[in-house]
């Protein structure tokens, strides 16, 4: 969901097209492999393909209000964070056991409260939710790293043969680069060369977490080979 | 304030460069790591596989050289002390030659002591078959042939296709080969009511390929349950000590067939 200015340089154009068809457009090569090997896909994976599905639909939905209606979409963002949450928090709770899990579902809705009372107190609707979105990039982070940390004793196989791991590298590609941007992001009052670089990183980062989630999901193909052939 | 909004940029852009390229360089570590540590258990594994078929090598070599002492002990001395025990017997005179009594009594002493050395030399070639060692494989499979065919509940068929491959085997290797054909005609004679089996060497490249088969009753179960046997797993465990593989085809009715590779030096 990324928000832009319009004049006509070529430069400007570029801008345009790289961040409203280029990067969202991305988000279909996760889908279509997720769909293709949707079969083969643990349930966690199919949490992130939701995921990838409601990321894409509420950015087509901002895109649309903001270019068809000439309105302010920075309220997407406090309807889209806690359920953002919700999703990667559910993918990584499919990987612990039943306490920890009902542990992550607590923090999911400790988090949607404590979305609910920025947006009421804190950050309002015409503002993006900010505070909520770096406390959902930090938390978001730990459990990355915590992922990490627990995968690395698994000697069975290669790191890139775990089709979970793209995902998590991904997430955390995402949310530690993103982190800065959602801190400062409302300080971003005035449009001009460094903020249009600040808007192509963001989206770069973007296609390349959908293009890491598109390696997880072709990769849940390859570890079924495997063991059929074993 | 402008220099201000200016600052925020700057520092965002530089906070998310350089959170790219921590995030960038720890996975890139992480990955290194694991597939380190992956390599060195794979190391470890393959080193204990080595150790484990050198303990295997070694017990193999130990039991062949005592079979080989026992057999050379019962042909050198139990044969020599019944072959001894029969001239004894010839040389006997008793008070009447012509006595019925005695005569029955030569006549099933000499022949329980020709089956006496019949059996020792038999067992005594069954323990060490001489013939690998001066000979070869190939004689010796010919002469194990023989006397199963000698005694005509098996006709076996032996192609030989790889004699100078076979003749430069090594010893332990020529050993190891034919303990396998050894057992497998065994287990041919023993379960499978064939009247045929065919052995047949060939050389392909560094290889020695040997082809075994009957046309017995075959297998009946899987050929995974046939690998849990006892006599298989001695089969199996003598060509992985060899770096031998092996491929059965087998089916209910169908017959026997195993399939060696082994490379020839």
């Amino acid at each position: 969901m990324v928000s832009l200015r319009l004049t006509n340089t070529p430069q400007v154009m570029l801008f345009f097209i790289y961040t409203t068809f280029v990067v969202p457009l991305t988000v279909l090569i996760p889908i279509v492999y997720g769909f293709k090997n949707y079969s083969n896909l643990p349930r966690a994976f199919k949490i992130i393909l939701a995921f990838i599905i409601f990321s894409a639909f509420m950015n087509t939905s901002s895109t649309i209000v903001a270019r068809v209606f000439h309105k302010q979409t920075t309220g997407f963002f406090h309807v889209y964070t806690p359920f953002e949450f919700a999703f990667v928090i559910a993918f990584f709770a499919e990987f612990y056991n039943t306490k920890i899990r009902n542990m992550l579902y607590v923090l999911i809705a400790a988090f949607a409260i404590f979305c609910v009372l920025n947006t009421v107190y804190l950050e309002s609707m015409m503002q993006l939710d900010g505070n909520a979105r770096s406390v959902d990039a930090i938390i978001l982070i730990a459990c990355c790293m915590l992922f990490f940390a627990k995968n690395n004793n698994d000697l069975d196989s290669r790191w890139a043969d775990h089709a979970s791991n793209w995902i998590t590298a991904g997430l955390l590609l995402y949310y530690s680069c993103s982190l800065f941007m959602f801190i400062f992001f409302n300080k971003m009052t005035e449009a001009g060369i460094m903020s249009d670089i600040i808007i192509y990183i963001y989206a770069t980062i973007l296609a390349i977490e959908y293009i890491l989630f598109a390696v997880g999901f072709n990769k849940c193909r390859a570890q079924q080979a495997i063991s059929i052939s074993k | 304030m402008q220099g201000t909004t200016g600052n925020i940029y700057i520092q965002m852009i530089l906070g998310m460069s350089g959170a790219l390229i921590l995030v960038v360089s720890f996975i890139l570590f992480n990955i290194r790591n694991q597939n380190r540590l992956l390599r060195q258990r794979q190391q470890f594994q393959q080193a204990e596989i080595a150790h484990q078929k050198e303990l295997l090598g070694a017990v193999i070599q130990s039991q062949e050289a005592e079979r080989k002492r026992i057999g050379q002990d019962l042909h050198d001395d139990v044969g020599t002390t019944l072959s001894g025990l029969r001239l004894l017997i010839e040389m006997f005179k008793p008070a009447d030659v012509k006595d019925p009594q005695y005569l029955d009594f030569i006549r099933s002493s000499k022949a329980t002591i020709d089956k006496v050395v019949r059996d020792v030399r038999h067992i005594s070639h069954n323990l060490s078959p001489a013939t690998l060692g001066y000979y070869g494989l190939a004689a010796a499979v010919l002469e194990h042939s023989d006397i199963i065919n000698q005694s005509g509940r098996l006709t076996i068929d032996v192609v030989n296709d790889a004699e100078e491959k076979l003749e430069k085997l090594p010893l332990p290797v020529a050993t190891a080969l034919y303990r396998v054909l050894e057992e497998l005609l065994n287990n041919t004679i023993k379960h499978s009511g064939a009247s045929e089996a065919k052995i047949h060497f060939t050389e392909a490249q560094d290889n020695i390929q040997i082809n075994y088969s009957d046309n017995g009753k075959g297998l009946s179960g899987s050929a995974e349950q046939f690998k849990k046997g006892m006599g298989m797993q001695n089969i199996e465990s003598r060509l992985t000590n060899i770096n031998a593989v092996y491929d059965i085809s087998s089916g209910p009715g169908q017959g026997f067939a195993l399939q060696v590779k082994c490379p020839a030096a």
